[in-house]
C-alpha cells in the first residue's frame, strides 16, 4: 500500500498515498458500513474488503468521478453481499437451532446506530447515512445506489418519513405507560 | 396547511417514483410545515453513528496495512498480474502447440508415397485383347506375384 509510487496513483485519487487514502476515508467508510449494517464486527469486515478491491482495481477507477463515491459505491455494494450472506445463515441457523443448544451472544462491539434504523431497508439506511453524515445530495446518493436522482431523492424521503412515524409511535407508547 | 395535505394525499395516490420526486422536490423540500413530519438533519445524526476518529479503528487500519502490503507484494513477484491469466494464457498456448504438431504430422502422412505395387493395378496398366499360338486363338494366363511390379503372361494353346 504504502509502496505504491505517487505517479502510479491515478488522478482524482488524494495523492496522499494509500495509506492516506485509508487514513482519510477510513472512518467514514466504516461509520456508513455500520449504519448500513447495524454491526461493528461485519462492518470492519467490509470496510477491509472495500480497499482491498479499491486497491486492485484502481485501473478501472473513472477520474471523472468523486473518489469517495467510488468507495462508498463499493462500500454498500460489499454490504448489501454481506446482508445477503448472513440472511442465508440465518435461514440456516434457525433450523438447526432448536437441536442444538447454543449459548447467547453478547453483541457487537463498539458503536452502533440506533435500534430503530432496524426497522427501515438497507438502501433507506444507506440514503440516510449518506445525507445525514456526508452530506451527499440526491444526485450524489443515487451514484452510489447506482439509480435515478428521483428514486434517491424519494428513497431519503421515505427513511426520513418512516423514522419520524416509529419515533412518534414510541413515544407516545412510552407516555402511556 | 391546504396545500400539505393536497401533495400528501397526491404522494400516496400516485407511487410513481418520477412523480414522487417531483412533489418531494417542489414542495416537500422546501416547506417547513412538511419537513416537521419526517426526520431532521439533526435526529437522524443523533441516531446514526458519525464518522469515527482514527483511535476508534487502529485494529482496521493495521489489518488493512498488512493485507495491502501483501498484495503488493505479491503483485511483484508473479510479475505478471493475476495468476489465473497467466494459466490460461499458458494452456492455450500448449493447446495450439499441440494442434501445430498434429496438424503437421497429418500432412506428412497424407503427402506419403505409395508404395509402387499398390499404385500398379494390372486391369489398368496390363491389357490383352487376345493371344494366338500357331495362328490360333490361345488360352492365357496372367500372373502378378504379390509384392512384385512384373507380370507373367502364361499362353497355351488351345485344346
Amino acid at each position: 500500500m504504502g509502496g505504491r509510487k505517487r505517479e502510479e496513483i491515478p488522478s482524482g485519487i488524494p495523492e496522499a498515498g494509500f495509506d492516506g487514502v485509508v487514513d482519510i476515508y477510513g472512518g467514514q467508510a466504516l461509520a456508513f458500513a455500520v449504519n448500513v449494517l447495524g454491526n461493528r464486527e461485519d462492518a470492519e469486515d467490509v470496510v477491509q474488503e472495500s480497499f482491498i478491491q479499491v486497491f486492485r482495481n484502481l485501473g478501472s477507477y473513472d477520474p471523472g468521478r468523486s473518489f469517495k463515491t467510488w468507495l462508498f459505491t463499493i462500500v454498500y455494494r460489499r454490504c448489501l453481499d454481506m446482508l445477503k450472506k448472513k440472511r442465508r445463515f440465518r435461514v440456516a441457523f434457525e433450523k438447526v437451532k432448536h437441536e442444538f443448544p447454543v449459548s447467547s451472544n453478547p453483541g457487537p462491539v463498539g458503536a452502533v446506530p440506533a435500534d430503530v434504523l432496524k426497522a427501515i431497508s438497507a438502501r433507506e439506511r444507506t440514503a440516510l447515512s449518506l445525507w445525514a453524515n456526508e452530506g451527499y445530495s440526491a444526485r450524489e446518493i443515487s451514484g452510489v445506489l447506482s439509480c435515478s436522482e428521483s428514486t434517491a431523492r424519494v428513497t431519503l424521503f421515505n427513511a426520513r418519513k418512516k423514522i419520524r412515524a416509529l419515533l412518534e409511535n414510541r413515544h407516545a407508547s412510552l407516555q402511556n405507560r | 396547511m391546504l396545500r400539505c395535505k393536497t401533495v400528501e394525499f397526491l404522494f400516496d395516490a400516485l407511487p410513481i417514483g418520477v412523480w414522487r420526486a417531483f412533489l418531494t422536490r417542489r414542495h416537500i423540500d422546501a416547506c417547513p410545515a412538511c419537513q416537521k413530519k419526517i426526520l431532521s438533519l439533526e435526529e437522524a445524526r443523533s441516531l446514526l453513528v458519525g464518522p469515527m476518529d482514527p483511535d476508534e479503528w487502529t485494529g482496521l487500519k493495521l489489518r488493512l496495512r498488512s493485507r495491502t502490503a501483501n498484495n503488493t507484494a505479491d503483485r511483484a513477484t508473479a510479475g505478471y498480474g493475476n495468476p489465473a491469466k497467466l494459466w490460461r494464457w499458458a494452456s492455450s498456448a500448449a493447446m495450439l502447440l499441440v494442434l501445430a504438431v498434429a496438424g503437421f504430422w497429418l500432412l506428412q502422412q497424407a503427402g506419403k508415397e505409395v508404395p509402387v505395387a499398390d499404385r500398379i493395378r494390372p486391369p489398368e496398366r496390363f491389357e490383352l485383347d487376345y493371344i494366338r499360338v500357331g495362328g490360333q486363338p490361345a488360352g492365357a494366363y496372367i500372373y502378378q506375384p504379390q509384392g512384385a511390379d512384373i507380370i507373367i503372361v502364361w499362353a497355351e494353346k488351345a485344346p
